[in-house]
């Protein structure tokens, strides 16, 4: 992991005469630094914590970007710093994952987020053509503060069946994104 | 080696789910770790998941194309915000739930929008907040703090504003007001009183006796062609109707609940022409359609070699004085120097890139009504426009050039960098390849009109002049067309700009008629504005007559305007349509600049740029109600609907009036209708239920009101101008 004197240690450059660019790319890499971190803190609200935290961080040193270079690897170096604070903090009574699988991850987290776009363009197709009711059960489920348990006690359905439902449309969802990738590259 | 990765792969996946469902035993994540560590197909796999999983997170799974990024900007925006608007003193708050108006705005699924542009300005307000044992100091420092002064240990935030389970949600739901049908344009709302058969003898004041006749032109023609088709028109719009829809088309937002009761309680028989009038001479005409022209001539995407100021201060003087439309075609078209200086350079200043191709096919699109740019690669396939005759047009901007230069103020020694459009002594033709691969030369024409093509002859001049000479101009024909659609959703032809043999106008007749009335009034844009607001197919209602049904041009038909078609409201309109509704201009904070500032940025966030050979751009705004969340997702639109002391809300929740009354301005003021009494009797409903404990009695009501006037301006019917 890179220390925090290294992040520091940076030129400084001229601070960015029109912010509109550092604006755009920081609005740009929201989505891919929140699926970096998700990656190593596989939980969202976690995940989310760890995303504000970088994000004052990128504001904070948005000095010492330098336009040009690669602003998704500039901040995910500021996000690997932020989760092995966030570890920290949890004092280890609550880390699922070691260390050395971290930066394992990390490293192909940061070659895949790379197409994210097409990635998320290929998912929202997918979508679109999923069954109605499949889609409606899983927009229930990604909306904001639900999941499985609280989306099986309003339909009144078994939870285990719910799991199973969001289970195989998480699948179908997955395998449809991945045939579209594999069409485009092909073409 | 195979049974083992099958076998994997169905335990993987079981070990997935029950990762999305925050179910692993410490055992489950162990074994995950295990497999993953020792399979790089099986950490694809993961990634794949995790991908699938946090993108469904982030996006509430809609199926909207386009990224969260500016929600969630604008989140972040807010959390910094939010704690900016706290005292400015060190204040403990335990674990702070808000549940204020912005509890409306979190509660929102995210919904997506392009390129989104957010300001720094506020984020300078420097912020730390420290976690001690339980509680969260707020510090608000000095706005004028540069980012970067405070060390990285005070960066700790309060967990619970963003822990998305905890956001408090304020149901809406059962205060949804019925919602307009899209499909058969019908808007349930009863009128106040019967519609008025107008009197058409008392249609006065005119600028004269030729208007009249022209509207009585426009009225005949239109007639006949119901006739034709065996169409009844719907009946006229009520008062209320009619009223939103003017102040929308003329002046782009709703009318204030003053003008509103002005209006009602004038009982001169000619209070709608005289109100056509009044609007045209306001301030906010001028406005609005700098607002329209500045985002056709050169986008809503920020320019850096554009100065948009500056083309907006040529275009307000424009609409202001009331140029003739001819002069202000002309001088777009011709604009030589500075693009500061002359804010009418700006136009082709945009579009000179590419061998000025994107600046022909804009020209031609915006002021002819005519699509040119596939001929510039072929012979147009469906009229007769050849290749050449786009080149042939191309060949007038060969002489114009943009320079960009730099300048040190005298005053204050700062460098100022500005475009300049140069007109360089060049002669002869343009070149372009055919589809042969053969390079063809292609010397000025326009409409057959050859022009001397030495280099002493100002091309762009030339090509303004023969825009605009004759009876019949095609310039006159595109703005007829394209004001048409601008107050009745669809104009005479299927694409406004796209005229031609291959697109026939549904009107002929009166679309050539009005054109060269246009031409003979001297190109008076007010004075076409009047013809179409007074004639009786603008003064109909927009729900369906018994005999009219077939008319619906949403559907691809031609449209008959026998009715009036719904149009839903720009991002502009919308915006400043809230502005109205909710009084906040009375509350913000900052100059005036700053007001401009916000509503910029709040608009561009709407802005998807094509990057085509034609600079083309598009509004993702869709006047939706989902457009219409994420538009409650900025601060002013928070404060807007808060209870602050100030704005339209807190002011009527705190009149000493009747609670019906209070609904009844709440309605006016968003709808310009009163409540339907289904909707008051729902309302009263919400107003009797029991205090909950904890809150005082008033303090409930004007969280109620607070809903129901979140309600109407939700509705499908505030967005939609019918």
């Amino acid at each position: 992991m890179p220390s925090r004197d290294e992040i520091d240690s940076q030129p400084q450059t001229e601070k960015l005469e029109d912010s509109e660019e550092f604006i755009r790319l920081f609005t740009r890499s929201q989505r891919r630094l929140f699926l970096y971190i998700l990656s190593q803190v596989p939980n969202p609200v976690e995940a989310d914590e760890i995303l504000q935290e970088t994000n004052l961080v990128v504001w904070k040193k948005s000095h010492q970007f330098q336009p040009g270079t690669n602003f998704i690897a500039w901040s995910c170096r500021i996000a690997t710093y932020e989760v092995y604070k966030f570890r920290d903090r949890r004092k280890r009574e609550k880390l699922h994952f070691s260390e050395s699988f971290l930066q394992q991850v990390a490293d192909e987290s940061l070659e895949r987020i790379e197409d994210d776009e097409e990635r998320h363009t290929a998912l929202m197709e997918c979508m679109k053509r999923l069954r109605s009711e499949d889609r409606e059960l899983i927009q229930m489920r990604y909306a904001p503060g639900e999941n499985g348990k609280s989306v099986a006690k309003i339909l009144g359905r078994p939870v285990n069946s719910v799991y199973q439902s969001l289970g195989r449309i998480r699948r179908v969802l997955l395998e449809c994104v991945n045939r579209r990738l594999a069409a485009e590259a092909n073409t | 080696m195979s049974h083992n990765k099958n076998g994997h792969r169905a335990e993987l996946f079981k070990l997935f789910d029950a990762l999305c469902e925050d179910r692993l035993s410490s055992q489950d994540w162990t074994r995950l770790e295990k497999i993953l560590s020792a399979d790089k197909k099986a950490r694809k796999q993961y990634l794949d998941f995790v991908f699938l999983h946090g993108s469904l997170v982030w996006n509430a799974a809609t199926d909207t194309e386009t990224g969260t990024e500016t929600v969630y900007a604008n989140r972040f925006r807010r959390f910094l915000d939010h704690h900016s608007f706290e005292e400015t003193k060190p204040q403990p708050v335990k674990n702070k739930i808000r549940t204020d108006s912005r509890s409306h705005v979190t509660s929102i699924t995210p919904v997506e929008n392009g390129k989104g542009r957010v300001t720094l300005a506020k984020i300078s307000s420097a912020i730390a907040l420290v976690f001690i044992a339980g509680f969260v100091l707020v510090f608000v420092w000095n706005p004028f703090t540069p980012i970067g002064n405070s060390s990285p240990k005070e960066i700790v935030r309060n967990r619970s504003d963003l822990n998305r389970n905890e956001q408090p949600q304020i149901t809406l739901g059962p205060l949804k007001l019925p919602e307009v049908d899209n499909k058969r344009s019908i808007v349930d709302f009863k009128p106040l009183e019967a519609p008025r058969p107008i009197n058409r003898d008392l249609i006065v004041p005119f600028h004269g006796s030729d208007d009249v006749a022209v509207v009585a032109l426009i009225d005949k023609k239109i007639r006949e062609a119901w006739k034709e088709e065996h169409l009844e028109p719907s009946a006229q719009a009520n008062d209320h109707e009619w009223l939103r829809r003017v102040y929308l088309d003329i002046v782009g937002q709703i009318p204030s609940l003053e003008e509103t009761n002005t209006f009602f309680a004038d009982n001169r028989p000619y209070k709608r022409n005289q109100l056509i009038d009044d609007l045209l001479s306001d301030p906010r005409y001028v406005r609005h359609w700098t607002t329209i022209w500045s985002n056709l001539l050169v986008g809503r995407q920020p320019n850096e070699d554009v100065d948009r100021h500056a083309l907006e201060r040529f275009l307000r003087r424009s609409f202001s004085e009331n140029r003739p439309w001819k002069d202000i075609v002309s001088d777009l078209v011709s604009a030589e120097g500075r693009s500061d200086e002359n804010g009418a350079t700006n136009f082709l200043i945009a579009h000179l890139n590419n061998q000025a191709v994107p600046a022909t096919a804009i020209t031609t699109r915006l002021f002819l009504g005519m699509q040119f740019q596939c001929t510039q690669c072929h012979d147009h396939p469906f009229n007769n426009s050849k290749q050449n005759q786009f080149w042939e047009l191309n060949s007038f901007f060969k002489q114009t050039k943009k320079v960009t230069k730099r300048e040190r103020n005298g005053v204050s020694g700062k460098l100022k960098t500005f475009s300049v459009l140069e007109n360089r002594l060049l002669g002869g033709p343009s070149y372009y390849e055919n589809r042969q691969s053969r390079m063809r030369a292609a010397l000025p024409a326009f409409q057959g009109h050859k022009i001397n093509d030495d280099a002493g002859t100002n091309r762009r001049q030339e090509l303004a002049r023969l825009f605009v000479s004759g009876n019949d101009t095609l310039v006159a024909t595109a703005m007829v067309n394209r004001m048409w659609a601008h107050f009745f959703g669809f104009g005479f032809t299927a694409k406004i700009d796209d005229m031609g043999p291959h697109n026939k106008p549904s009107h002929p007749i009166l679309l050539k008629r009005l054109s060269r009335e246009f031409v003979q009034s001297g190109y008076d844009l007010k004075r076409l504005i009047t013809w179409i607001c007074s004639s009786e197919a603008y003064r109909l209602s927009s729900r369906f007559g018994e005999h009219n049904t077939v008319d619906n041009p949403e559907i691809g038909r031609v449209p008959w305007f026998s009715k009036m078609y719904v149009k839903s409201m720009t991002a502009e309109q919308l915006y400043d349509s809230l502005l109205v509704a909710t009084g906040v201009t009375a509350v913000q904070r900052g100059t005036w600049d700053d007001v401009q500032k916000e509503r910029e940025d709040w608009l561009t966030q709407f802005v998807v740029n094509f990057e085509t050979e034609e600079n083309d751009e598009a509004s993702t705004f869709e006047g939706t109600i989902s457009s219409a969340l994420l538009m409650m997702n900025s601060p002013v639109i928070e404060m807007a609907l808060s209870l602050k002391p100030g704005t339209f809300l807190e002011k009527t929740t705190v009149k000493k009036i009747s609670r019906d009354e209070k609904i009844r301005l709440l309605a006016l003021a968003a709808l310009c209708r009163n409540p339907t009494a289904k909707e008051m009797k729902f309302f009263r409903l919400q107003l009797a239920q029991k205090t909950p404990s904890g809150q005082t009695k008033a303090t409930k009501h004007a969280r109620i009101l607070q809903d129901i006037f979140w309600a109407y301006l939700n509705s499908n019917e505030f967005i939609l101008i019918h």
